[in-house]
């Protein structure tokens, strides 16, 4: 008689090891039988693993060719922790998998895109601040309010191939100094972003009002310093992009 | 609708992508029912449990399935999703007497009926089938499925179809296929019955 946890402990050793793993007398039925029924389910948990890589990395797929991504996919689902992930975040250090096992970086990034792009899509909803919210607001109120990064918002740099590659879906993606990946609403967005937009997400890690903002990319030490009329546009266009959300003012940094 | 199988898909360290069998005993019970109970509570409804493709039976087994999902009934409220097919699956790799699992269920627990296709392999030690739903249904479901019917009355039907799809048109000669079974089979028609088209197919 075994216990429940014994059982299952049992059942996922062999399921990772082998069936050498299961110990006598757990399973009714022959060897042959006992042998058939856990081969069934080790393929269908196999093929639903390299499945959700395939759906996670379509154009990582296409890039390398299906021998070369399966070869790829086999051993990655080896390194310690990938298989505790759900199917949906199984992909998550794929492009970090793909780097050190020596891939070009258009595939490295490639594969950093897709990952973006679905975690945008599984990020939870939230409203993004438009425009038309600043509205109503003074001088002061607008220097005032806290802002932060909306929850699937990403603004990255990538291999030139890669701003080719989805360029030829998204214009002005191609020469852009940045990709933008969003789901302000049901559809994951991707458009261009330029060098101020990034500046401006990127310090959106704490939430920030838009006063504060300002004043930092107005400091001389700034690296990424920007005239209050560059830093309006940009966040004009973070605004219109859905990327930002209203911060509630316990979060300010 | 809300549902989830009777079976088990991992631990907290490792994930495991299909629907594992759990042993029919009072310990797996006592764990499914409270299980059950914290889902029912959140959700605050009645969900439906479904029986799984078994391709693995355990030796220490302390009841039947049907036992194990009626006990799981009475302990939490909730009901029973019967897919036909995967009782077909079940009895053929396990041995067991597919017409026989059909009528131990008390057709008054079950909210709705799965059908589906599943392949099948010839091997030495006799016929084994995967629950695949990537053909149609077979005809020993369709025949289980008219004696059930004929038992309980029309039920939700859904019929999975989602690896190998075929034309539309197959999909809709497979739904139809459920709904002249149920004109043929069903003698009567429980009062809260919602619509007299219940029979969908999924792709």
């Amino acid at each position: 008689m075994f216990a429940l946890e014994q059982v299952q402990t049992a059942m996922m050793q062999a399921l990772d090891h082998g069936p050498a793993f299961l110990p006598d007398h757990l399973f009714a039925g022959t060897h042959a039988r006992i042998l058939a029924g856990m081969k069934v389910h080790a393929n269908t948990i196999s093929h639903a693993r390299l499945v959700a890589l395939e759906d996670t990395f379509p154009r990582v797929l296409a890039l390398l060719g299906h021998a070369r991504f399966n070869e790829h996919s086999r051993l990655y689902l080896e390194q310690p922790g990938v298989t505790a992930k759900t199917l949906a975040g199984i992909g998550e250090a794929f492009p970090a998998w793909l780097a050190t096992s020596g891939e070009t970086g258009a595939a490295v990034d490639l594969a950093r895109f897709e990952w973006l792009w679905l975690e945008a899509y599984h990020a939870e909803d939230a409203v993004p601040l438009r425009l038309a919210d600043l509205a109503g607001l003074d001088e002061q109120a607008l220097l005032d309010l806290a802002i932060a990064a909306h929850p699937s918002a990403s603004i990255g740099t990538f291999d030139r191939n890669v701003h080719e590659a989805i360029g030829r879906e998204v214009p002005g993606l191609a020469d852009a100094a940045a990709i933008m990946v969003i789901r302000p609403d049901a559809d994951v967005l991707v458009s261009p972003a330029n060098v101020a937009m990034r500046a401006i997400f990127e310090r959106l890690d704490a939430s920030q009002t838009i006063g504060n903002l300002l004043d930092h990319f107005d400091e001389p030490e700034c690296k990424d310093r920007l005239s209050p009329n560059d830093f309006m546009a940009a966040l004009i266009a973070l605004l219109e992009a859905g990327v930002l959300i209203r911060a509630k003012k316990q979060q300010v940094a | 609708m809300v549902s989830d199988h009777l079976s088990w898909s991992g631990s907290a360290n490792n994930r495991y992508p299909d629907l594992l069998p759990v042993p029919y005993t009072d310990e797996a019970l006592g764990h499914f029912a409270r299980q059950i109970g914290r889902v029912q509570d959140r959700l605050k409804r009645r969900i439906l449990i479904e029986n799984p493709s078994r391709y693995l039976a355990f030796a220490h087994d302390e009841m039947s399935e049907a036992q194990f999902l009626h006990m799981l009934c009475d302990l939490t409220g909730c009901g029973i999703l019967l897919d036909i097919n995967n009782i077909e699956v079940s009895a053929t790799n396990l041995g067991l007497d597919a017409q026989a699992m059909v009528d131990s269920i008390d057709p008054s627990l079950v909210g709705e009926v799965h059908l589906a296709g599943h392949a099948r392999e010839e091997r030495p030690d006799g016929v084994f089938l995967i629950d695949d739903h990537g053909s149609a249904v077979s005809e020993l479901t369709w025949s289980l499925f008219a004696r059930f019917i004929g038992q309980a009355g029309r039920k939700p039907v859904l019929i999975e179809w989602d690896t190998d799809v075929p034309d539309y048109a197959v999909l809709l000669g497979e739904a139809a296929k459920a709904e002249a079974i149920m004109r043929e089979q069903a003698s009567f028609v429980p009062l809260n019955t919602p619509s007299l088209d219940q029979a969908h197919v999924c792709a």
